[in-house]
């Protein structure tokens, strides 16, 4: 049987030891009074500390971003849109500068739309989520 | 792990221990939950840097101890302390070894006793969880717990005499 490491005494008061191994550490324990004593000694003060640490547990709140996932689908879902309505109303108008202006007017539209996302992100901030 | 409800999910049973992690270490409770706050903030923001087959709980607290000693860095450089969020001082019960004795005698051991400490006893973390967040093999965990144990033990022996 392999003596005790003083380490293993740490380790088998906080349940880190393989059962086998933990099992010749409880026999040795049991045999050797002064291994016993040190033993003891360590787990009595683990029990204090552990109390004592335990006291001042608390729960912060905490606040994450609020999810961006919907705002990523929107946004491409409303480029698509964009997109697409462009390219119709170039064919159904069929004036070159009707047709620009038209392209323009939705490229601002857009570009005014990302602007006011990031903005009511910024303003909205952090959102509770616990 | 890449979903934010699963963050969520994970995160929401260690907020205590986190609490109590940063509170013995920032010795304020305001501050620690501005730590605790952060570190949420930048493991949900390195969430895509998590390696699934790793301990969670040992990563969040390794973040939480960078919020931690950034905000000890923090508060050293600018020389000033917050009265009204520091933790009153124990008062005087001998027989009753509470936190503070114990968090005040952590402070006179060397950091990486302190550190190995205070994950252990006020984070609760698991051998596996203090390597990951510490970065050590977990050999190293058990024996220098075991020597800032009995650093600390001897400690308060003295202080008990």
């Amino acid at each position: 049987m392999i003596p005790v490491q003083p380490e293993e005494l740490s380790a088998l008061i906080d349940g880190e030891l393989d059962p086998l191994r933990a099992a010749e550490v409880e026999m040795q324990i049991a045999a050797d009074r002064e291994l016993r004593v040190a033993f003891e000694a360590l787990r009595d003060m683990d029990d204090r500390w552990r109390t004592a640490a335990r006291a001042i547990a608390f729960v912060p709140e905490v606040r994450l971003p609020a999810r961006a996932a919907w705002n990523g689908r929107f946004m491409a879902l409303a480029v698509a849109i964009a997109l697409v309505g462009v390219r119709v109303a170039v064919r159904v108008i069929d004036t070159t500068t009707v047709g620009f202006a038209f392209q323009m007017l939705v490229l601002a539209a857009v570009l005014a739309w990302i602007a006011w996302l990031e903005r009511k992100d910024a303003r909205r901030g952090i959102n509770p989520v616990f | 792990m890449a979903d934010t409800r699963a963050y969520e999910r994970a995160v929401r049973p260690l907020l205590g221990q986190a609490g109590a992690y940063a509170r013995a270490v920032l010795r304020s409770r305001p501050e620690a939950e501005d730590a605790v706050q952060q570190a949420a903030l930048k493991g949900w923001e390195r969430l895509g840097q998590y390696d699934a087959t790793r301990p969670f709980k040992g990563w969040f607290f390794a973040i939480l101890r960078n919020c931690c000693l950034d905000a000890l860095r923090h508060a050293k450089a600018s020389r000033t302390q917050r009265l009204d969020g520091i933790d009153p001082p124990a008062p005087d019960e001998p027989e009753v070894f509470d936190w503070q004795r114990l968090a005040d005698g952590m402070a006179r051991l060397s950091e990486p006793h302190r550190e190995i400490l205070q994950l252990k006893y006020f984070g609760e973390l698991s051998y596996d969880e203090i390597a990951e967040s510490l970065n050590i093999p977990k050999g190293t965990v058990m024996s220098r717990l075991h020597m800032a144990r009995k650093a600390l033990a001897m400690l308060v022996c003295k202080e008990d005499s």
